[in-house]
């Protein structure tokens, strides 16, 4: 079942990922948040309010996994994530490839505990939960890759 | 490989047939489109080592020079959905539709998606595409593709076209199942009269239910990747039989030359109208074969 969100949890995912990515709430003008059991997904208006919007599967793209803490999605950060600038992890070619194959990281920095930011090169492979030095790797199976990077 | 048959019904339709028959031998050529709804193009032609050769019929696609598509998967712009692997002739329906961020678009035989989530970017992720597809395995994929390529003004339904719901749109993309001739390079297909005659008979239903779904001004594209004139212009035809306010209009895209329909096939002939219909065949441009016809309601 698809569920429009109230105010007020629209509201706190926004601050969440504000507070979390310094991720402003400006980058989502004009769209729109809904949610189903499992999860939270971003869309736009036009999309939300179309007549055959509640006979549609999904919409949009997935945002937020509601676990404990609410989990960023692969897909929304690589959209979105360019404008965070807080909670981002920077990585060395050889783990970036140990990354995308789907390996955990020891960090090499210090970090908040919590949802980071995977980048190489500026560019964003994805999400790892960070939790005593490990970056716990987030990549969902279908996007691992045994990609080499140059 | 090329059924006997099949080269029979063809030899005095597709225009150099030696040269057709022959490309059936040589692989075909690898495409991409750049995603920019995650990047620039420029961005990407500065990161990139594929050897890229522009389309000249689409700003965003380009030829994989010496490419495989093992050799474009492989890559991070591929992981990271900056570029999608997809034929340079299947980007041609969504450029005859000219989707605008304003409109409300259904594409009524959505999945994989290559199309949808070209005239997603078509659109800079605004406004709403209902895609629809009845094949759930194949919805997976679509709603996969959405995800990967960062697509939010998509929203996906399931319903058989000829049975889907009530509803009016300005835009319409059919892009029905068909007996995949021009495919016959990338699938291992199975191939019979009988067969074409099956999907003609599909295809008849499905044109007719999107017909209903189309408001007066508004704008039907109709294609296949194959070459039967059953499935092609004689589907076009069958709507225009069946609807008086239906007409079809020139197609014309800067960077390809396209062939006129058929005005006739054996012993059937087809309004001459129906030469305003295009087909692409494989040896043109080393790309699949196509058929897109663009139909407006008065
Ligand atoms: C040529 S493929 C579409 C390719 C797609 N437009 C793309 O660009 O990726 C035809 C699609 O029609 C779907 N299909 C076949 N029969 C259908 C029906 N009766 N109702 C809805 N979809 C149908 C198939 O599942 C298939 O995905």
């Amino acid at each position: 079942m698809k569920k429009r969100l109230s105010r007020k949890e629209r509201e706190s995912m926004l601050s969440y990922v504000r507070e979390r990515f310094d991720l402003g709430k400006e980058e989502f003008k004009g769209l729109a948040i809904f949610k189903t059991q499992k999860k939270i997904y971003i869309t736009t208006q036009e999309c939300l309010t179309d007549p055959l919007f509640a006979k549609a599967e999904t919409a949009g793209l997935a945002f937020l996994r509601p676990n404990k803490v609410l989990k960023p999605t692969t897909d929304f950060l690589q959209v979105f994530g360019k404008h965070a600038t807080k909670n981002c992890a920077e990585l060395s070619k050889e783990d970036a490839e140990r990354f995308m194959r789907g390996e955990d990281l020891d960090a090499r920095e210090e970090l908040n505990q919590g949802y980071i930011i995977i980048k190489h090169k500026g560019h964003i492979l994805g999400c790892a939960n960070f939790k005593e030095g490990t970056l716990k790797n987030q990549l969902p199976r279908s996007r691992r890759s045994r990609t080499k990077l140059d | 490989m090329i059924p006997k048959k099949l080269k029979q019904r063809y030899k005095k339709v597709i225009p150099n047939f030696e040269k057709f028959l022959s490309y059936h031998e040589k692989p075909q050529a690898v495409s991409v489109r750049v995603n920019t709804l995650k990047i620039r193009r420029q961005d990407l032609l500065e990161m990139t080592k594929l050897n890229l050769k522009p389309v000249s019929w689409y700003e965003n696609g380009f030829f994989v020079e010496g490419g495989y598509a093992a050799k474009v998967t492989n890559t991070l712009e591929y992981f990271l959905g900056y570029i999608y692997l997809q034929d340079a002739a299947s980007m041609l329906p969504p450029l005859v539709l000219e989707p605008s961020e304003t409109d409300r678009i259904l594409d009524l035989t959505a999945a994989p998606g290559s199309k949808t989530t070209q005239i997603s970017q078509m659109m800079n992720n605004k406004g709403c595409i209902i895609a629809n597809d009845n094949a759930y395995e194949r919805i997976k994929a679509l709603r996969g593709n959405m995800n990967k390529l960062g697509c939010m003004n998509i929203a996906v339904t399931r319903f058989d076209v000829r049975s889907f719901p009530d509803s009016r749109f300005d835009k319409i993309l059919l892009d029905v199942p068909c007996s995949l001739e021009g495919s016959m390079r990338k699938y291992f297909i199975k191939w019979s009269e009988r067969i074409i005659r099956g999907f003609a008979s599909l295809q008849k239903k499905m044109i007719s239910r999107a017909w209903q779904l189309l408001n007066p001004g508004g704008i039907l594209i109709y294609s296949t990747c194959t070459y039967a004139p059953e499935e092609n212009e004689g589907v076009v035809q069958f709507l225009l039989n069946n609807n008086e306010d239906a007409v079809l209009e020139p197609i014309k895209i800067k960077g390809i030359k396209l062939h006129s329909g058929l005005t006739k096939f054996r012993d059937t002939s087809f309004d001459a109208e129906l030469k305003k219909t295009v087909r692409l065949y494989i040896h043109d441009y080393n790309t699949s074969g196509f058929y897109i016809a663009k139909i407006r309601k008065k």
